[in-house]
């Protein structure tokens, strides 16, 4: 089981304009108190805007100043829109995060930002961009509602089950958008001898903005929970990191409870096949290539091995290794986001901090990043061509089939 | 899995801890799970050894009394 996650029972209170709850104000307070700010030098946005108020620290004595009287929260709105969610800061963070010794309680500062969004909007106060936000959150609900995304139509030529004890799990983004990196994923698994199946209408996941949707957020958690029962899951594979940190930390932190089989994102899985010889790369892949640690997978799940060994284990390819601690302070420039959230909140922003990536990776001498998260691959070429950067960006599992000569 | 190893001292899964019920009066504790804490953990000691990478060219000896 891969679950890992917090709770915190006061961060489910309702807020009021002048007030948040005390618990809330004495993890603000302790933020405050550090003063090191480690997370600001970590943190993507600064890195950007040089503005203390767009980083954790901020956030927290912003609200401070709420549970103290000196702001009403509707005033602040603006500032949480500067968080791209990555998770950055409660990593670098020594203090915030006080497990390991006798405090034992750690600020999870994606949840709180997601939370003072949220209790902004439930009051009725808008913040930049949050019509356009909530725009498409519901844009994505009603295609799902409406069933006008097809979630089966790119294995219908594969001939998979919709039942199985794998089941290979996605949302709305992969089954649409990114097709070409899913149906490769379903023929290397194919090519190993894994037997699998997929489910039949996923509802979209939305790590960090489930709670926009209340009721509705927690009625797809339960329909996506039956369906993989139903269809006898005992394993989950997850090919997109957004959808993993929603069945590992989502799922747990919403509905109180672990999700019922094991969670196992797609290149731990790939790579274990390789090491037990179920697949073997073979024909060179010719390439200077360095790997973008996705902010969900190394700075939130804390995966960032596997996606490197399967890169080391093509032959061919001259791997540049860029450290992932080195990557706690790159973002695409999407972020969390299923839904494009910081992109429609700051376009300019978004863009330059992944033109700020594309050439961090130019500097290595690589010609080709690779990825392992399809939100990062979107990103990345969109960046690519508004800036015209020449270098390749390529979903790991496509140099893998390369080598696999798998089409 | 917890060892007390001095009055207010207790090792759980070879980390030293003071004893967290002593904090329990002044801040509200919360469920975190084990995995949590070892992910945790286990970043730390990585940025101690990114840190070390980056900024120790060499480790000094301790002098030697002659």
């Amino acid at each position: 089981m891969t679950t890992a996650y917090t709770y915190k029972p006061w961060l489910v209170e309702k807020w009021k304009d002048d007030w948040v709850p005390e618990e809330v104000a004495i993890d603000c307070y302790a933020t405050f108190a550090c003063r090191h700010k480690f997370c600001r030098e970590v943190c993507p946005v600064y890195q950007e805007t040089g503005n203390e108020s767009h980083i954790s620290y901020g956030f927290h004595v912003a609200l401070l100043s709420v549970s103290r009287g000196y702001e009403k929260l509707h005033n602040l709105g603006n500032t949480f829109t500067y968080c791209l969610q990555c998770g950055a800061c409660q990593l670098r963070c020594p203090n915030t995060l006080f497990t390991g010794d006798f405090y034992r309680i750690t600020n999870e500062h994606n949840v709180l930002v997601t939370k003072t969004r949220n209790e902004l909007l439930r009051l009725g106060f808008k913040f930049k961009g949050s019509d356009d936000m909530l725009k498409a959150i519901n844009q994505i609900v009603k295609d799902t509602e409406e069933a006008r995304l097809s979630l089966t139509e790119w294995a219908k030529d594969l001939d998979l089950p919709r039942y199985g004890e794998t089941i290979l799990f996605t949302d709305y983004f992969m089954a649409t958008q990114m097709t070409n990196i899913l149906r490769l994923i379903a023929k290397i698994l194919k090519v190993a001898g894994i037997k699998f199946g997929i489910i039949e209408n996923p509802k979209p996941t939305l790590p960090y903005e489930l709670d926009y949707l209340g009721e509705k957020g927690i009625q797809y958690i339960k329909e996506n929970i039956e369906a993989l029962k139903k269809a006898g899951a005992k394993t989950v594979i997850v090919p997109d990191p957004h959808v993993y940190v929603s069945l590992t930390k989502e799922y747990p932190r919403l509905t109180g409870s672990e999700v019922p089989f094991d969670v196992v994102f797609v290149t731990d899985y790939i790579w274990n096949l390789i090491k037990e010889g179920k697949l073997v790369p073979k024909k060179p892949v010719n390439k200077k290539v360095t790997y973008h640690d996705p902010c969900m997978l190394n700075k939130v799940s804390g995966i960032w091995e596997s996606p490197r060994n399967i890169l080391k284990s093509i032959p061919g390819i001259e791997f540049i290794d860029e450290d992932h601690v080195t990557q706690w302070y790159y973002c695409c420039g999407n972020g969390a986001s299923e839904a494009r959230t910081f992109k429609i909140l700051h376009e300019d922003l978004s863009y330059r901090i992944g033109l700020k990536r594309l050439n961090r990776a130019l500097d290595t001498g690589a010609k080709t990043l690779a990825v392992a998260c399809p939100h990062c691959n979107e990103q990345f070429n969109e960046v690519k061509l508004k800036s015209k950067t020449e270098i390749e960006i390529l979903d790991i599992f496509e140099i893998l089939a390369e080598s696999l000569e798998i089409r | 899995m917890e060892e007390y190893i001095g009055e207010h001292v207790l090792m759980r899964y070879g980390i030293y801890e003071v004893n967290p019920a002593k904090m329990k009066k002044w801040v509200k504790q919360q469920v975190m799970s084990e995995e949590f804490r070892r992910y945790i953990i286990r970043q730390r000691r990585e940025y101690l050894r990114w840190m070390h990478e980056l900024f120790a060219q060499k480790i000094l000896k301790p002098p030697i009394k002659k």
